[in-house]
């Protein structure tokens, strides 16, 4: 099985009851249009093309945003599932007639906006509300990972007793008829021993939540003082940012030591409408918000790196974002920027896949775990004595 | 980006719009050859609409360089009267192309002589070819002004580049003013100066026996490559030093040099198309030997085609027990950034050697006096040939000796690449070809002697000892049954 690239995807943008409900918005797409940068440093927010200001409650226009998706290479979205304080809501019901074929859903459990799970509960409420996070994930064809639906927890760590709550998710998804739940966490190495929690696997957290090289812009104390003076923009103070590339970089640099984690990329990463009070997180290339070329080669090395790390049925790569417009991260087509984005994620993702296909995957296949066990201590060993020999001159 | 419009005898047209393919191998996609100028685009395009619509008459094809559209064409072919013509900007840069039909049946290898870049030079060409007045048209409203080094469409054209393809049409059309027999000389590949691009060629002109070319023009310098890989080019000896890698001489010096030294004989008796890169060659994710085939004449549409959807040329391995395992080492490529790190090697033969293998390094003699090593010299393939056969596996970085030892003596062979795209040059895996390499998004940088993103003369892209050694000892054990 090839590499699955997978697309979060914002599935607020809907005149559906229960999502506005949830997003307290009559027009998701208004918050896009009416915000505006406090700084030139801000890239300004870009609107849809192609597709228009759509809303997915009418089927064709979820149909053709899931043709798009699945004309640039993409084989399924990831959506948010959200507590709205009585039920779990996604937003899927909008997409899943428009799934099959090799096109699916996966789901993002954003678990550290629930008080519920950051506490000590009973088993028995635990599973109730598990039940019903299930059931909100039974809609449309499911993406599935080893088998099992696809779930990732936002905020591993702020779920309170994780291995019996993963326990109890995955008896619930049994339970209810699903083949299994396949659980990945949002982090970027297994320090925290998450895989032994029960998690089936780790994926790179977003630009914001992870910044994976240090930023070019290191305010100190004279900074706060020349921007209460007047004297520099204020974003100097309370904005990162970080150059893309290094960036980028930054996160594929032996990433196999990391342990199993799955890779997350993104063309672009700008946050300054989430933060208006500061605190925003802007990657840039040359003062421009992207460069697609080095986007592109993002893509192909994460798919490869998936393909040569990951068991078949679990090789996936997450792209931020198929529509996070509010974070200019969006695949889909722009006024601003036209289709260059998505004919750079069409184009990757071609490449990653035919280089996949001349790819073996029985290479290697004399060494077993044992064997590369030793020939690590080896070669540990190697450089110890190498650089004892250096320090004396030997 | 590559737009056509065909027009059949009866006036209908058809609009077509292609993409330079990036592996998909989708109808609208045309194979990504760096190898290959403009040109050959322009020929690809017609042999599409004409599969595509066998009826055709004429053929209205934009210039490969510019990113037209099949719409602009309509409009801007719309003041053209007669067939052939061309249509320029204000300074006379070619937009388009109205060619007949019978251009593409017979003549079609003549269209590679096409400048694209000089509107005069191509519309004497096509009047020479076609024995037809061909009208010149410009469109007041466009101008192109120069046309830059690099392009979104991937196009790498310097200044250099673009006169040595007027360079090259100019000489097409005194061939054919001076010599009544044109239409039976041969064509010849000019890309003298690069041993791994003469190997590719001569590997890739052995799968296009029907293709544009007869002859190859190469450095005498490099007569042991050809001897040892020899090709359906026949060959024409330039008797100059190939091109120095420090830039102290530019490709436009060296090819009136080369002109000159090959003498008006050769040029009043053969077509020269220049095959070094038109294109960045690390964008697409193809062979170098396929990009070339498609410069060849071969249309590359379907995957099946590749190198690497085809089962490898050749094999052999040595007549060797396993214990001790023989390794042979290259670990100098062409520049700072493709050559493995002193450090790595060191940490690597360390441990190969506790566990009872026997290392040779080709020139680095310095590293193997330093770790304990045998060293060799090998600067012809004859020496690295019977160097080759007394070891078990060869591990090279991506420069000639890797590509030969895999490609023509199909020797076990692991290839270890860094700041290059492995695709571009590898092989087609198998248990006797693996290519190691990290997943840096920054990879292919082009960068030479240091690192753009990280800095250093190292590339943080190598794959680290303990997978280099873990490679090499899986080969072993699945070709050799080696164990330790």
């Amino acid at each position: 099985m090839s590499v699955r690239v997978l697309a979060f995807f914002d599935a607020r943008y809907q005149s559906s009851a229960d999502v506005r409900r949830l997003y307290g918005e009559g027009d998701a797409w208004r918050r896009v249009r009416e915000a505006r940068p406090a700084s030139r440093q801000h890239f300004a927010l870009n609107l849809p093309s192609t597709l228009g200001q759509y809303d997915l409650a009418q089927p064709e226009a979820a149909g053709r945003v899931v043709a798009m998706a699945r004309q640039v290479g993409i084989d399924g979205f990831v959506l948010d599932c959200r507590w709205d304080g009585e039920a779990y809501v996604t937003g899927a019901q909008a997409l899943a007639p428009m799934c099959g074929d090799s096109f699916a859903l996966a789901f993002q459990w954003r678990n550290g906006e629930e008080d519920f799970w950051k506490a000590p509960a009973s088993r028995s409420d635990r599973t109730e509300r598990a039940s019903r996070l299930i059931s909100a994930l039974k809609v449309g064809l499911p993406i599935l990972a080893d088998g099992r639906l696809l779930m990732i927890v936002d905020r591993p760590k702020e779920l309170a007793d994780p291995g019996e709550v993963l326990g109890i998710l995955k008896e619930e998804a049994c339970r209810a008829g699903l083949p299994g739940l396949y659980v990945i966490a949002n982090r970027s190495e297994d320090k925290g021993r998450f895989l032994s929690n029960g998690y089936d696997a780790l994926v790179d957290p977003g630009p914001a939540e992870w910044h994976s090289c240090s930023p070019s812009n290191r305010p100190n104390g004279l900074t706060f003082l020349e921007v209460m003076a007047g004297l520099r923009d204020s974003v100097d103070y309370l904005d990162r940012f970080f150059p893309y590339v290094l960036f980028a970089v930054a996160r594929m640099i032996n990433r196999s030591q990391r342990g199993k984690v799955m890779p997350r990329v993104f063309p672009a990463y700008y946050d300054w409408a989430l933060h208006p009070d500061g605190g925003a997180t802007h990657l840039a290339v040359q003062g421009k918000p992207f460069d697609s070329y080095i986007y592109g080669l993002f893509v192909e090395n994460a798919m490869l790196f998936s393909q040569q790390n990951f068991a078949p049925d679990e090789r996936f790569v997450f792209l931020e974002s198929w529509n996070d417009w509010l974070t200019g991260s969006q695949v889909e087509p722009s006024l601003l920027d036209g289709d260059m984005i998505y004919n750079a994620t069409k184009s990757a993702i071609d490449r990653g896949r035919y280089v996949i296909q001349t790819r073996n995957e029985e290479s290697a296949g004399g060494i077993d775990e044992a064997m590369k066990t030793r020939i690590a201590l080896l070669v540990e060993a190697a450089q110890t004595l190498s650089a004892a020999s250096g320090k004396t001159g030997g | 980006m590559l737009a056509g419009l065909s027009v059949t005898s009866s006036g209908s047209v058809e609009r077509f719009s292609f993409v330079f393919g990036s592996g998909a191998f989708r109808d609208n996609e045309i194979f990504d050859s760096a190898t290959c100028p403009p040109s050959r685009y322009v020929v690809e395009v017609g042999r599409r609409m004409i599969r595509a619509v066998p009826s055709t008459e004429v053929l209205i094809i934009g210039n490969p360089l510019l990113p037209l559209s099949p719409q602009q064409l309509a409009e801007w072919s719309g003041a053209v009267r007669s067939v052939p013509a061309i249509v320029t900007d204000a300074r006379k840069f070619p937009i388009l192309y109205v060619l007949p039909r019978r251009l593409f049946d017979d003549l079609e290898r003549f269209l590679l002589s096409l400048s694209t870049m000089d509107g005069d030079i191509d519309r004497r060409l096509l009047q020479l070819v076609t024995g037809q007045e061909v009208s010149q048209i410009r469109t007041p409203g466009l101008e192109i002004k120069h046309f830059p080094v690099t392009t979104p469409t991937n196009w790498f054209q310097g200044e250099v580049r673009q006169q040595m393809l007027k360079v090259l049409s100019l000489a097409a059309i005194q061939t054919i003013e001076r010599n009544p027999g044109w239409r039976n000389l041969p064509f010849a590949t000019y890309q003298p100066y690069h041993a791994g691009s003469l190997l590719f060629l001569n590997l890739a002109a052995r799968q296009v026996p029907d293709g544009f070319f007869k002859k190859q023009i190469l450095c005498w310098t490099y007569k042991d490559i050809y001897q040892s890989c020899p090709g359906p080019l026949e060959p024409v000896w330039l008797r100059l030093p190939w091109l120095p890698r420090d830039n102290s001489v530019g490709e436009l010096e060296y090819l009136a040099r080369s002109l000159e030294r090959l003498g008006q004989d050769v040029i009043d008796n053969h077509f020269i198309v220049f095959m070094r890169y038109s294109r960045n060659y690390s964008v697409p994710p193809f062979h170098l030997i396929d990009q070339v085939k498609f410069a060849l004449g071969e249309s590359m549409t379907d995957v099946s085609r590749t190198v690497h959807g085809q089962p490898p040329a050749c094999s052999d391995r040595p007549d060797l027990p396993p214990h001790p395992l023989k390794l042979l080492f290259h670990l100098v490529g062409g520049w700072s950034l493709k050559s493995y790190r002193d450090n790595d090697a060191a940490t690597v033969f360390t441990v190969l050697k506790s566990l009872g293998c026997d290392i040779t390094v080709i020139d680095r003699p310095d590293l193997a006096a330093r770790l304990g090593v045998r060293s060799i010299i090998s600067d012809d393939t004859e020496r690295l040939t019977a160097a080759v056969k007394s070891h078990h596996i060869f591990i090279g970085v991506d420069s000639f000796p890797h590509h030969f030892v895999r490609h023509v003596l199909g020797w076990p062979t692991i290839g270890l690449f860094a700041n290059t795209k492995p695709c571009n040059s590898d092989a087609k895996e198998a248990p006797d070809y693996r290519p190691v390499v990290g997943n840096l998004p920054c990879n292919p940088c082009g960068g030479h002697d240091s690192c753009p993103v990280l800095g250093g003369e190292n590339c943080a892209n190598f794959a680290d000892p303990a997978q280099l050694i873990t490679a090499i000892l899986g080969m072993a054990s699945d070709l050799y049954g080696f164990t330790f």
